[in-house]
C-alpha cells in the first residue's frame, strides 16, 4: 500500500520521469514533483564495476578512486558509491560500486539539498543489486537491465558480486540491439570462465524502450526468464514493466542521503498514521481519564467509611478505664496469701521427725522462707553400723521427698559405727 | 489504608483484652478492700528469739507460730541447735559475760533462734 503511494523520480538514459501509481510521465525537472520522492538515476557519466583491491575494507574506496584515475578512466576527480564490499584474504577487498565524477555528485548532493522536499538518491545498479538480494540465490544469478541502447548488467549471488557493468551499443538498431545481447552473452561466458562458476539463471528487467528479447542458443534460453511486470501507463499507453517492480522493491535504508533528511522523509511520510495513533492515544488516555475518575471516586467513598471506622475504633481507644492503684494491695494479698500457704516451724519439723528414724540425732536444724519458697538444711548423725545407718538415712531422704520436699544437697560421712549427714531442702509454698 | 486500619483492629482486640484484664485487677482490688486486705489496716509484731531453751519451751513456742483465725504468722527464720552443752563448757573456759541475758546464762535443751512476726487485722 505504502509502496504505491510513494513517488518516484526516474532519470535513465537523460530522461526524467515520475512514477506515480501506476501512471508513468515524462518531466522536465525533479521539482515538477510535488513532496517527498524518491530519485533513481543511471547517473549519466558513471561506471559500475567490481574489483578485487588490495588494501583493507577501511581504505578500499580510496585505493579505487587511485586506480580509475591511474587507469584514465576519470580525467577529473572521482567519487566512489560503494554498494557492496567484502573482505577476502588478508589484504585484498573485492568491491562493487558505481564510480562518477565528483563534481557530478557535487550536482546531484546539491539538487538534493536545494530541494524543499526531501529526496532519497538511489543509484540505478542498487536497484539491480536489491534484486540480486531479494532473489537470494545460492548459485551465481546475471540479471539484466536493458533500456535503449544499453544493457546494465550484473551477475552475483547472495553472498557476492562477481561481475557489473553497462554493455552499449551504437543506436537502438534492430541490428545494434542484437550486437548488444551478444556482448551481454560474452560478458556473462568470460565471467563464468574467469570465477570458474555457472550462471544459474538470467533475470531479464525491461523499460519502456526496451528491445525484443535476445535469441540465444537453447541452453541459454532455458535460463532466461523475466522478472515479474506490473501494468503502467505512459503516454497514454500501456507498458508491461519489470523495472519498476524493482524499483518499488528498494529499501529507504540503501539510498543515498544524509541521515537527517532519511529521518525528514520516513517522519513525513509516517505523520498521518503517527497522527492517527496520537489521536488513538489521546482518545484512550481521555477513556483512561474518566474511568479512573470513576475508580477514584469510589476509592473516595471507602476511605471516607474507613476514615470514620478508624476515627471510631481511635475514640474506643481513648475511653480506657481508670485506672485504680493496686500493687501494694495486690502485694499484700500476696503475702498474706503465702503465709497461709507456708508451712509452719511446727509441721516442718513434724515432717522431719517422723522420717528420722530411731538411731538418727538432729545437731542443727535451719528453716528460712522467702515468698515462694522454703529452705531446709538439717546437720545430724547416726550412731548405729554402716548398714543400718545408710539405710535409715535413705528412708529419711525419701518420706521427706514424698511429703513435696526437694533435696538439693544429700552429704552422708561414716566412721562405720557412727556416721554424718548433711541435707539440704527446699519446698515451694 | 486497609493496612491501617487493619492495624487499629489489632490495637483494638489488644485495647479489649487489655480492658478486660483491667476490670478483673479492679473487681479483685475492690473486693480485697471491701474485706480490709490492705497494709495499713493490718499490724505486723516482729518476734526475734535466740536463746537456750527445754524442749517443753520450745515446743511451746513452736505451737504458738502458726496460723489462726485471727492472725497469721509470718515464718522468716528458724534455727535449732542441739548440741549445746559441748559448746556451754568450752565457753566456760573463757572470762565471764558482763550480760545478764547472754546465753550462757541460761539453760537449755536446746539453741534457739526464731524469727518472724505475727500479723494481725486491727479492730
Amino acid at each position: 500500500m505504502f509502496k504505491h503511494s510513494r513517488k518516484y523520480a526516474i532519470e535513465i538514459d537523460g530522461i526524467l520521469y515520475y512514477l506515480s501509481g501506476n501512471k508513468l510521465e515524462q518531466i522536465v525537472e525533479l521539482n515538477d514533483i510535488e513532496g517527498n520522492k524518491w530519485f533513481i538515476s543511471d547517473m549519466q557519466e558513471s561506471i559500475t564495476r567490481t574489483m578485487a583491491i588490495e588494501a583493507p575494507v577501511r581504505y578500499v574506496e580510496v585505493m579505487v578512486r587511485k586506480k580509475l584515475q591511474e587507469s584514465g578512466e576519470f580525467a577529473e576527480p572521482v567519487s566512489i558509491i560503494t554498494h557492496w564490499k567484502k573482505k577476502k584474504g588478508k589484504n585484498t577487498t573485492d568491491i562493487f560500486f558505481t564510480a562518477l565524477p565528483t563534481r557530478l555528485f557535487y550536482q546531484y548532493s546539491d539538487q538534493i539539498k536545494e530541494h524543499e522536499d526531501s529526496v532519497i538518491l538511489f543509484p540505478l545498479f542498487t536497484v539491480l543489486y536489491h534484486v540480486l538480494k531479494h532473489m537470494r540465490p545460492r548459485n551465481p544469478v546475471a540479471i539484466v537491465f536493458q533500456h535503449s541502447r544499453f544493457a546494465d548488467l550484473i551477475i552475483g549471488t547472495k553472498k557476492k558480486v562477481y561481475y557489473a557493468n553497462r554493455c552499449v551499443a551504437f543506436d537502438t538498431s534492430e541490428e545494434q540491439i542484437s550486437t548488444l545481447w551478444d556482448t551481454v552473452r560474452t560478458d556473462i561466458k568470460t565471467v563464468e570462465s574467469e570465477n570458474r562458476i555457472k550462471t544459474e539463471r538470467i533475470l531479464f528487467l525491461n523499460w519502456i524502450d526496451s528491445g525484443v528479447e535476445p535469441e540465444w542458443d537453447e541452453e541459454m534460453e532455458n535460463k532466461c526468464f523475466s522478472f515479474e511486470e506490473e501494468v503502467i501507463v505512459f503516454n497514454e499507453k500501456e507498458y508491461h514493466l519489470s523495472f519498476l517492480r524493482a524499483i518499488r522493491m528498494l529499501s529507504g535504508a540503501k539510498g543515498i542521503a544524509s541521515r537527517t533528511e532519511k529521518t525528514l522523509y520516513y517522519t513525513q511520510k509516517w505523520s498521518p498514521y503517527l497522527n492517527a495513533l496520537f489521536l488513538l492515544t489521546g482518545l484512550l488516555l481521555l477513556s483512561g481519564y474518566f474511568w479512573y475518575n470513576q475508580k477514584i471516586d469510589l476509592l473516595q467513598k471507602d476511605l471516607i467509611a474507613l476514615e470514620g471506622k478508624k476515627a471510631s475504633i481511635q475514640m474506643r481507644a481513648k475511653q480506657e478505664i481508670p485506672q485504680i492503684e493496686y500493687k501494694e494491695t495486690l502485694s499484700f494479698v500476696k503475702d498474706l496469701a503465702s503465709y497461709q500457704r507456708a508451712p509452719s516451724y511446727k509441721e516442718v519439723i513434724n515432717d522431719i521427725s517422723d522420717a528420722l528414724s530411731a538411731d538418727m540425732k538432729i545437731d542443727i536444724l535451719k528453716m528460712d522462707y522467702s515468698r515462694n519458697e522454703m529452705m531446709v538444711e538439717i546437720f545430724g548423725n547416726v550412731k548405729a553400723p554402716f548398714g543400718m545407718a545408710y539405710k535409715g538415712y535413705q528412708i529419711f531422704i525419701k518420706t521427706l521427698t514424698q511429703k513435696g520436699y526437694i533435696v538439693k544437697e544429700s552429704r552422708f560421712n561414716t566412721e562405720i559405727s557412727n556416721s554424718e549427714f548433711l541435707t539440704k531442702l527446699t519446698k515451694r509454698i | 489504608m486497609t493496612r491501617q486500619v487493619r492495624l487499629l483492629k489489632e490495637r483494638q482486640r489488644e485495647i479489649e483484652r487489655k480492658r478486660r484484664i483491667m476490670v478483673k485487677v479492679n473487681n479483685f482490688i475492690n473486693r480485697s478492700r471491701s474485706l480490709g486486705l490492705e497494709k495499713d489496716k493490718w499490724a505486723s509484731y516482729d518476734v526475734n528469739i535466740q536463746e537456750p531453751v527445754s524442749f517443753q519451751e520450745a515446743e511451746k513456742i513452736l505451737r504458738q507460730t502458726t496460723n489462726s483465725s485471727s492472725y497469721y504468722f509470718k515464718p522468716v527464720t528458724l534455727h535449732v541447735k542441739t548440741k549445746i552443752e559441748s559448746d556451754k563448757k568450752s565457753k566456760q573456759n573463757k572470762p565471764p559475760s558482763t550480760s545478764a541475758d547472754s546465753l550462757e546464762t541460761k539453760e537449755g535443751d536446746i539453741l534457739l533462734t526464731l524469727r518472724g512476726a505475727f500479723v494481725v487485722k486491727q479492730k
